[in-house]
């Protein structure tokens, strides 16, 4: 574990507003350790025993599951400074649903939160500094799972969409609110409409975008060109450029 | 109009409380403390009041108490409601409390006469404060609170595989497949009525039946009102193009 290492660490929801000693001490109780994993390498193994939270501190993961046949799918993909395995951790599973692979050369680090958590209730855990310490990581912890719930909460809001083209609109329209953008000002009357361009970099391949709408991926290229047509949206490799957010919301089929 | 109380909970209160995922494994004088640490009080509300809604910030967790919520999601133009209730003893807002937000894009509006416990999750992480509670109390409402937290984001996470299956019957199957898993059982309780069950996997009603029926005609699942015996398990496996975990 170096130095960077642990700057990289406060620089995460977990370890937000520590110190880096704070860190240091509270990472070698957890007996964290890091991992240079090659791109296709294991990080976790479904069935593995040893249930630990992970921080990307380099790279990119696939969360990847298995189905009877060995077929595999990616069900999520985790990017530098954020979190895996935790809920898992923190619900003391007996071992690993899924498994978690390397899409590119990375460095991880493993630790385990449950430790971190038992501090809390440790008897020599009184003294000011740990106790301040035991305050932050668990305030940090319940922070880092609303927002986990916040983002999968979202997710669902997506996937509940019975069409590619809602699906597509939904996801661009939650894309922008957590860029921050103010919709009803961008999409509202006057000359803020004819202005209202936006860039959304997905950060996804057509094939990871279609996984994540869980459609076909031709079915959405077909459904992004027809958009286009229309003059509602133009776009390139990752990014999507919306040009016009009312028509993009009138093509979700209200429910 | 709604009005506000000082916290005095009642036995009833406590027994809701007691029976909340929060306030498990904890004692009535106990429950009563961590209320009053978190700066806990009771308000009442009548048909029609705005609990929350996106303009208007909502800082603390509730739990209704008595009565009946109607929650309404709205899309980020404002448009689109999903409607679902707030039962009795459960938990609504404790994610924006602790990320201090608004509730995003969702209304909270009594259904009818109703009373809430509302209180700052944020201070059980204010130290001077929280400290006048017994370390062992304090410990039990966090492992509560993560344990909650951990249930819910197990919860989104299973609905979120449900919904990426591409068909109806591998949603089917796949949600099936899950409550077997939970059970350890070939014979599952659906939680919902059927149109809830329709509503969960995001599909039409008239579609659930056909599809359910067309599972049972093919051997796959049995079916007695919510009762579902799995009969072929590999069948459901083979069901779904998307992993199984």
């Amino acid at each position: 574990m170096t130095n960077q290492d642990i700057m990289l660490c406060s620089k995460t929801p977990l370890f937000s507003g520590l110190s880096y000693e704070d860190i240091q001490t509270i990472l070698t109780f957890a007996r964290a350790r890091v991992l240079d994993v090659a791109r296709g390498d294991y990080v976790l193994m479904a069935g593995e025993s040893d249930v630990r939270t992970g921080i990307v501190l380099q790279g990119m993961l696939s969360i990847v599951s298995f189905n009877h046949d060995g077929a595999h799918t990616i069900t999520e993909q985790i990017g530098p400074l954020e979190t895996f395995a935790e809920v898992m951790n923190c619900l003391s599973v007996d071992q690993m649903p899924v498994s978690v692979r390397a899409k590119q050369r990375s460095r991880v680090m493993l630790f385990d939160l449950q430790r971190i958590l038992g501090l809390l209730d440790s008897k020599e855990f009184g003294l000011a500094r740990e106790t301040r310490i035991a305050a932050s990581i668990s305030h940090n912890t319940v922070r880092l799972l609303a927002l986990k719930t916040k983002r999968m909460r979202e997710r669902v809001e997506v996937l509940s969409k019975r069409s590619t083209k809602e699906k597509l609109a939904a996801f661009l329209l939650q894309r922008a609110a957590q860029m921050g953008i103010d919709l009803h000002q961008v999409a509202g009357s006057g000359p803020q409409q004819s202005t209202g361009s936006i860039a959304i970099d997905t950060g996804l391949s057509r094939i990871d975008l279609a996984a994540m709408l869980a459609v076909n991926r031709s079915a959405l290229s077909r459904e992004l060109s027809r958009l286009q047509q229309l003059g509602v949206l133009t776009y390139a490799g990752q990014n999507i450029q919306v040009h016009n957010w009312l028509a993009l919301q009138g093509e979700m089929d209200e429910q | 109009m709604s009005s506000k109380h000082p916290c005095i909970l009642g036995d009833k209160d406590v027994a809701v409380l007691a029976h909340s995922s929060l306030f498990s494994q904890m004692s009535a004088g106990e429950i009563e403390q961590m209320v009053q640490a978190l700066g806990g009080y009771t308000k009442e509300y009548l048909p029609t009041d705005i609990i929350c809604s996106p303009n208007r910030p909502f800082e603390r967790t509730g739990i209704l108490l008595s009565g009946s919520l109607d929650v309404t999601h709205m899309s980020v133009l404002g448009r689109s409601a999903v409607m679902h209730q707030v039962r009795i003893g459960q938990a609504f807002g404790g994610q924006a409390n602790l990320l201090e937000m608004s509730i995003p894009h969702a209304e909270v509006v009594a259904a009818q006469r109703s009373r809430i416990l509302l209180f700052d999750m944020r201070l059980l992480f204010n130290v001077s404060r929280i400290t006048q509670v017994p370390i062992d109390v304090r410990m039990t409402f966090f492992a509560n609170l993560v344990h909650a937290q951990a249930q819910e984001c197990l919860q989104l996470k299973r609905h979120i595989r449900v919904l990426a299956q591409r068909s109806v019957q591998g949603k089917i199957a796949y949600y099936l497949l899950a409550l077997a898993e939970d059970a350890q059982s070939k014979v599952v309780t659906l939680p919902f009525s059927r149109s809830g069950f329709a509503s969960y996997l995001c599909v039409n009603r008239s579609v659930l039946s056909r599809e359910l029926w067309l599972m049972h005609e093919a051997g796959l699942i049995d079916i007695k009102d919510r009762r579902i015996t799995l009969s072929d398990i590999d069948g459901l496996i083979e069901v779904i193009p998307e992993a199984w975990i």
